[in-house]
């Protein structure tokens, strides 16, 4: 019966992302002396966790078998807006509430798009706004970059609370919060059946529409919050950050279980998926993999995560499908 | 339906990744066969354990510019018995070098020779790596002056910039003559590129008669990548049919343009930054009229030798102090314009239909 075992270990996605977790950590230690090294290794959470931060927003998102590719945008408006409204003289925290609310606007934008016409796509629509977000970037700071904003929140990028990096500890804030809602909570529960059957949840009384603004804006405050990091890191804000940033959290949200047709992901394999990617970037970069060839890991992975768990099912109907025709024999 | 277009995309979210790694392979391999380079231009060079190790962090790893910059880098390594990297973005943003340089730090190398992505977003790492006695010297593209000991410049920012408006002012017809000239930088973020086109402009301000009856149009950003550069030197030569020259401080951007105007039978000619080794064919074909650029060679091999002053303590990247770079000679720290400071590695050479035959099979 061994056979068997192995079709539940697919089965089962938190056990098989486990084995993928750990055997990249074997691997890098072995491979590198540099990698167990605890500041180097915080110092990478600094690195990558500005995406981590994002990915419950993002999660939810797909949990109701939509995405959202703007996110990206958000972060740079947010910011460049935040950073803008420094420069005219409005207070820190002034800044940091404009920032948010920015962030909730967009996101908001996004939702309501896809409430109001439910015949629109959100994979298109948040490719427009994505366009539109950045355009406004653009609009508002053209080619500068600014620094007011972004000094005041220095702290928030290389510091340590007890040699926890400050983003670290905020990522473990969010990861109790949303673990919280997602799986403890009324909201959460709705999510997983908006994402399973959208037409019977709609009758059976949970208005999927205000559910549906509701995650799209949380979406957009986690990418304005995760903006306020990147900022601090780059110790400047300008309309050209954060490209790119989307399709990694995407990947991370991916891996962890979430699933792009709804219904699906826990918070516990999503924190695995983003220390898997994230941990596979630091590692890949002490033993001097060329960024070409991280490319190729990171996009066979997201391949192999997709296809592995339709493999019981392909299994199954094969199976299905030799019977039907033995019967028909 | 929904769902599998959301399915869809996810599988497309991988598979560009994949692709884009593919052209990228195809791109550096095209640009190498191009040369006679040696395949393996990019290697690490380890000299010994205890000796210390130096890198080169690119921008863009695969520009065919770069590389040979290394090349200069890892001569000046080998010479002295030095280990040397060649570590880079796949893409020119800070975000990827800031996190290249972590890692760096984390590997705990000796010196960082820099072409910075943006000028001040580097900053809070770069003061880091200080901070843990790394040395740390940008080229080519400077980051801003606390986050740096030192700035090798290849040749004086504002000679290249009014060098380059001047021979666009020679192809309309020389002082006074009429005509439209268009400008194709880098990336926005690029200060090189910048410094560039801001000398260019000066040079028009300073002498408004010479360029009475010349219309500069408005700078277009080709990002330093093929496509988008090629992309915007259509538009400028579709919207501006009477469009005379197009300056490009890039030579990716020289290298678009030149195919443009050959592709769309334009009477537009080019000039500014490129590779002998790529414009050559454009020279003798009279596309381009002709170009500027300073050794690579040269200037990683300074850029190393810098590196080495400073982590060596030869040197502290202070105005006066004395670089020794091998067989360049003896170099004098300087002040830099934007309140660092700077090694000057010398003049620009310019390149035309004379002397591009002694160059093209150089770099």
């Amino acid at each position: 019966m061994k056979p068997m075992k192995i079709k539940n270990l697919f089965a089962h996605w938190e056990a098989f992302l486990i084995v993928i977790f750990l055997a990249v950590n074997v691997f890098f230690i072995s491979r590198t002396p540099f990698y167990l090294n605890y500041n180097n290794l915080m110092n990478s959470m600094i690195n990558f966790m500005d995406k981590g931060l994002m990915v419950y927003g993002t999660m939810m998102v797909l949990m109701l078998g939509e995405i959202d590719i703007s996110i990206a945008s958000i972060i740079t408006l947010s910011g460049c807006v935040a950073g803008w409204a420094c420069e005219q003289g409005v207070p820190f925290i002034g800044c940091l509430v404009i920032a948010l609310a920015v962030g909730a606007l967009c996101g908001a934008f996004n939702g309501l798009l896809l409430v109001k016409f439910k015949e629109l796509n959100s994979t298109i629509v948040t490719l427009g706004s994505q366009i539109l977000f950045r355009g406004l970037a653009y609009m508002l700071l053209g080619d500068e970059s600014l620094k007011t904003y972004a000094k005041q929140l220095s702290g928030l990028a290389w510091n340590k609370i007890a040699g926890i990096p400050i983003i670290l500890a905020a990522f473990i804030v969010l990861t109790i919060i949303f673990f919280y809602v997602i799986h403890r909570t009324c909201f959460g529960r709705r999510l997983y059946a908006i994402g399973t059957n959208k037409t019977a949840s709609y009758f059976s009384g949970i208005y999927t529409d205000r559910i549906k603004l509701a995650v799209f804006t949380i979406n957009g405050i986690c990418a304005a919050f995760a903006g306020m990091f990147l900022a601090a890191k780059l110790a400047s804000v300008r309309a050209s950050i954060a490209t790119g940033f989307e399709m990694e959290v995407i990947a991370m949200a991916i891996l962890g279980g979430a699933s792009p047709s709804g219904g699906k992901g826990r918070v516990g394999g999503v924190v695995l998926g983003v220390f898997t990617i994230g941990l596979i970037r630091y590692g890949t970069g002490l033993i001097n993999v060329s960024a070409e060839t991280l490319k190729i890991i990171i996009g066979l992975l997201l391949i192999i995560v997709c296809a592995v768990p339709n493999l019981k099912q392909v299994l199954a109907d094969i199976k299905e499908s030799r019977r039907k025709s033995a019967g028909l024999l | 339906m929904k769902k599998r277009i959301t399915m869809l995309l996810a599988a497309s979210l991988a598979a560009t990744q994949l692709f884009a790694v593919g052209a990228m392979a195809a791109g550096v391999e095209s640009k190498v066969g191009v040369k006679t380079r040696s395949e393996d231009a990019t290697a690490d060079y380890s000299a010994s354990e205890d000796a210390p190790t130096y890198v080169m962090v690119s921008k863009t790893l695969s520009d065919p510019i770069f590389i040979d910059m290394y090349v200069g880098f890892s001569e000046y390594c080998q010479e002295q018995g030095f280990n040397c990297m060649y570590r880079g973005t796949d893409e020119p943003t800070a975000e990827k070098e800031i996190e290249v340089i972590s890692q760096l730090i984390a590997q705990g190398v000796d010196g960082l020779a820099i072409i910075a992505a943006d000028f001040d977003a580097l900053e809070p790492i770069l003061t880091q790596a200080m901070g843990q006695g790394i040395a740390v010297v940008t080229f080519d593209s400077a980051a801003n002056p606390s986050s740096r000991q030192v700035h090798v410049e290849q040749a004086s920012i504002d000679q290249v910039g009014r060098a380059q408006m001047n021979s666009a002012l020679e192809i309309c017809g020389g002082a006074g003559a009429e005509g439209t000239i268009g400008i194709l930088s880098a990336q926005p973020e690029s200060q090189l590129h910048a410094d560039w086109c801001a000398a260019m402009l000066k040079e028009v301000e300073d002498k408004p008669e010479d360029y009475a009856n010349i219309k500069v149009l408005d700078i277009a950003y080709g990002d330093d990548l093929p496509d988008k550069s090629t992309t915007e030197a259509q538009a400028m030569l579709q919207n501006y049919p009477d469009i005379d020259v197009i300056i490009s401080p890039t030579t990716v951007g020289i290298l678009a343009a030149a195919k443009v105007i050959q592709d769309m039978e334009s009477e537009c000619r080019v000039t500014g930054v490129g590779l002998p080794s790529e414009m050559a064919p454009y020279i003798e074909n009279g596309i381009c009229y002709d170009f500027y650029l300073w050794n690579p060679y040269d200037q990683g091999y300074l850029a190393a030798a810098a590196v080495n002053s400073i982590a060596s303590e030869e040197s502290t990247g202070a105005v006066g102090d004395t670089v020794t770079a091998g067989r360049l000679g003896e170099f004098t720290v300087e002040e830099y314009y934007d309140g660092g400071t700077q090694i000057l590695l010398g003049d620009p050479i310019r390149f035309t239909a004379e002397n591009i035959d002694e160059y093209k099979e150089l770099f």
